[in-house]
């Protein structure tokens, strides 16, 4: 058994709940049995009716939806939950903030940015693999938990603005002051979210790394370094200032920080 | 000898006959003109004289008939300078004794309604051979003549400007400024004609070869009817392609539900090796079915333009490339915003460092800016490609023949995708083998891009 999985275990005396949304039986079968021997409790049903039904019957702690399904498709399925399930006939404002991994065969970078503009907290292009599979649970998961008085509605404010750049939390693009896209790693992406989410204080190496974690798989005190330097790199001249090292303690990120 | 001379013919012929629609139709056109022309010289050579004025023919008869009297009755030794005496600027005269008379010229058809009407006024010419004829070259409007008197001697004279100057010299120049004004008629009703089919032309090779237009089905019937027929063959082909595409696109799709059960399948499989060998299987056709989506995907719609940063997405394909444990270089600008599509950029320079640490397992970055166009080369230190195949390698589907033998995980849609994204982005795209061993991918991109407005032309 998973360390990881244990711990989750652990906080709420039960196993976290999955609902399983997903159209072919063998992946159905598979993803269930993927997620079971990880300590999950699972539930596998193949519709956007039963869905409802499953929902209805017990909460979730989170959803995976398949994309490409007959009838109501996975996007549609990802909007109406977050809408509350009103166009599922089975009204409840916390599904609003059940946390959704969108499955899909459609990979394409479009297909990703319009997933999570929908409100999905992860997507997930097949073919994956089991740790593959695991890693983005387990990261949806404590994202949802480390979430500090989650906003109504659940969601993040949507962009983050500081010294002239823009980060838009939904597509997951950061924009220089000219408006340009600057291409960010996923990586760097979240670190920079621990930054905004902490600004003009002083963040430890390891506290960086608890913050990253919650988001990434591996990261080693190490690599924390090598992330930040690539971050200045592209953050450009001010980069420096913008995220200056405290000898021996960390990081401070300096810029004032202002949520859209 | 004959066999040599007979293909010099035909040749000779085919350089004489217009290559194009034009050319031909006015050449037939001046060949006709040209014969009617010619018929029309002969006729006003045979065409009956016309007189310029009728009074003065008249006066000069009568003169000519005083004059032929004055001299027949003379003495053969002064008719000589009688002659020139009774020359004037209207008239002139020459006396011949019989000794040096010439054989006299025959009277042109056209002369003989003037010979007729001098003898019915001055019957006394009617007693004398007379001949009449135009002037000679030069001397169109003149009439000239030779009479024979009793004596066997002859008088010639010469009425200068009497006949109608137009009928022959003036008719000649309009008849040439006619031909040239209506050959001028000819060519730009010609070429009117041939524009449609030359837009036809134009389109008809564009056809296959990205976006059509419908052809406008105008012009004279013919082309409008091959207009049509082309119109209507390009829809086909294309519906023909979008079923294709889509067809091919659909079983892509379907291939990765499959695959992502096979993968997590893998995934319980007690054996380690067997599970890496599976997912290595797996890696490889995830590569193809993605290859052929993103080409596909590019076919059917463009990204737009917009203020991206290069130097990002290029540091960020080295930064992915190391954490696999890839050597990979980059040396350039940290910030570089031009206007590109984003996602098109990203898939080209993954897609050039990818085959770069296939063939060679490492890649180097460089950037170089001039003042009209950005430079990204991708050098590589692999075995380079053949001269002979370095043109296909980035024509859709086409592989250099020794990576077909290997595992290389591809359709030869890598560097395919490459060269239409970064011409679509107005760029170049250029691959050549390096001196000094490796493979070069050029891109260059231009730097009208530059800008963070909108581009206008791209």
């Amino acid at each position: 058994m998973n360390e990881y999985a244990s711990h989750d275990a652990d906080l709420q005396d039960l196993p976290t709940r999955i609902l399983i949304v997903e159209d072919d039986a063998g992946m159905r079968t598979l993803l269930s049995r993927t997620l079971q021997a990880d300590g999950y409790r699972l539930r596998a049903v193949p519709d956007a009716r039963s869905m409802w039904e499953a929902l209805e019957t017990e909460a979730a702690d989170l959803v995976i939806l398949d994309v490409m399904m007959p009838g109501m498709n996975g996007l549609d399925l990802c909007r109406a939950l977050r809408q509350g399930g009103i166009r599922g006939g089975v009204e409840d404002e916390s599904f609003t903030r059940i946390p959704i991994i969108m499955v899909s065969a459609r990979g394409e970078e479009l297909d990703r940015v319009l997933g999570l503009e929908l409100g999905a907290d992860d997507y997930v292009a097949k073919p994956f693999g089991q740790k593959e599979l695991l890693a983005r649970v387990r990261a949806v998961l404590r994202r949802g938990k480390n979430a500090v008085a989650p906003a109504p509605g659940r969601q993040r404010r949507e962009v983050i603005n500081f010294a002239g750049w823009s980060l838009d939390l939904r597509r997951r693009e950061l924009y220089d002051p000219s408006g340009a896209i600057v291409e960010i790693s996923g990586a760097e992406h979240d670190l920079l979210v621990s930054f905004l989410d902490n600004p003009q204080r002083v963040i430890g190496r390891d506290r960086l790394l608890e913050l990253s974690r919650t988001r990434l798989g591996d990261v080693s005190d190490r690599s924390i370094d090598v992330l930040v330097s690539r971050l200045r790199r592209k953050l450009g001249t001010e980069a420096d200032s913008l995220i200056r090292t405290v000898r021996g303690q960390g990081y401070i990120f300096t810029a004032a920080v202002d949520r859209v | 000898m004959a066999q040599d001379a007979a293909p010099a013919i035909r040749e000779r012929r085919i350089l004489l006959w217009p290559r194009g629609l034009m050319g031909r139709v006015l050449f037939v056109l001046l060949a006709s003109i040209g014969v009617v022309f010619v018929a029309s010289w002969t006729l006003y050579e045979r065409a009956e004289a016309v007189i310029e004025d009728s009074d003065r023919f008249d006066l000069i008869g009568e003169r000519l008939a005083t004059d032929v009297r004055v001299i027949d009755g003379a003495p053969a030794n002064t008719r000589a300078v009688l002659s020139t005496m009774l020359s004037t600027d209207d008239l002139r005269i020459t006396w011949r004794p019989a000794v040096a008379v010439k054989e006299l010229v025959i009277e042109p058809k056209g002369m003989v309604p003037l010979h007729e009407r001098l003898v019915k006024a001055n019957p006394i010419l009617g007693h004398v051979d007379l001949r009449l004829s135009p002037g000679g070259p030069g001397r169109w409007t003149d009439i000239s003549g030779a009479l024979t008197l009793q004596d066997s001697s002859q008088l010639t004279f010469t009425a200068p400007d009497i006949l109608r100057s137009h009928v022959v010299t003036q008719g000649l120049a309009t008849a040439a400024i006619v031909t040239l004004a209506v050959l001028l008629a000819a060519a730009m009703l010609v070429h009117s004609l041939s524009l449609p089919l030359r837009a036809l032309a134009t389109v008809a090779d564009t056809i296959g070869a990205g976006e059509w237009e419908p052809l406008a089905e105008k012009g004279p019937r013919e082309v409008r009817r091959l207009a049509h027929a082309i119109n209507a063959m390009q829809e086909r082909i294309s519906h023909l392609i979008e079923d294709r595409t889509e067809a091919l696109a659909a079983v892509s799709h379907d291939l990765r539900t499959p695959l992502a059960r096979l993968r997590l399948r893998a995934g319980f499989l007690g054996d380690g090796e067997a599970q890496e060998a599976i997912e290595a299987d797996i890696d490889e056709m995830e590569a193809m079915v993605d290859g052929v989506l993103a080409y596909l995907s590019g076919e059917k719609e463009r990204e737009a333009p917009r203020s991206t940063d290069l130097a990002a997405i290029l540091t960020t394909i080295m930064d992915d490339a190391t954490d696999r444990g890839a050597d990979v270089v980059y040396n350039g600008p940290d910030r570089l915003p031009l206007v590109l599509p984003p996602l098109a950029m990203k898939r080209v320079f993954t897609n050039l460092v990818e085959n770069a640490l296939h063939y060679a397992g490492s890649a180097s970055i460089s950037v170089q800016e001039t003042p009209y166009s950005v430079i990204v080369d991708v050098d590589d230190t692999g075995p380079g490609i053949p001269d002979i195949e370095i043109e296909r390698v980035t024509t859709p589907f086409y592989r250099v023949e020794s990576s077909r033998s290997r595992r290389t995980g591809g359709l030869g849609l890598g560097l395919a995708i490459v060269k239409r994204e970064v011409e679509r982005a107005g760029g170049v795209f250029v691959l050549a083998n390096r001196p000094t061993g490796g493979l070069r991918a050029e891109t260059i991109l231009p730097l009208h891009s530059r800008e963070a407005g909108p581009v206008l032309n791209s």
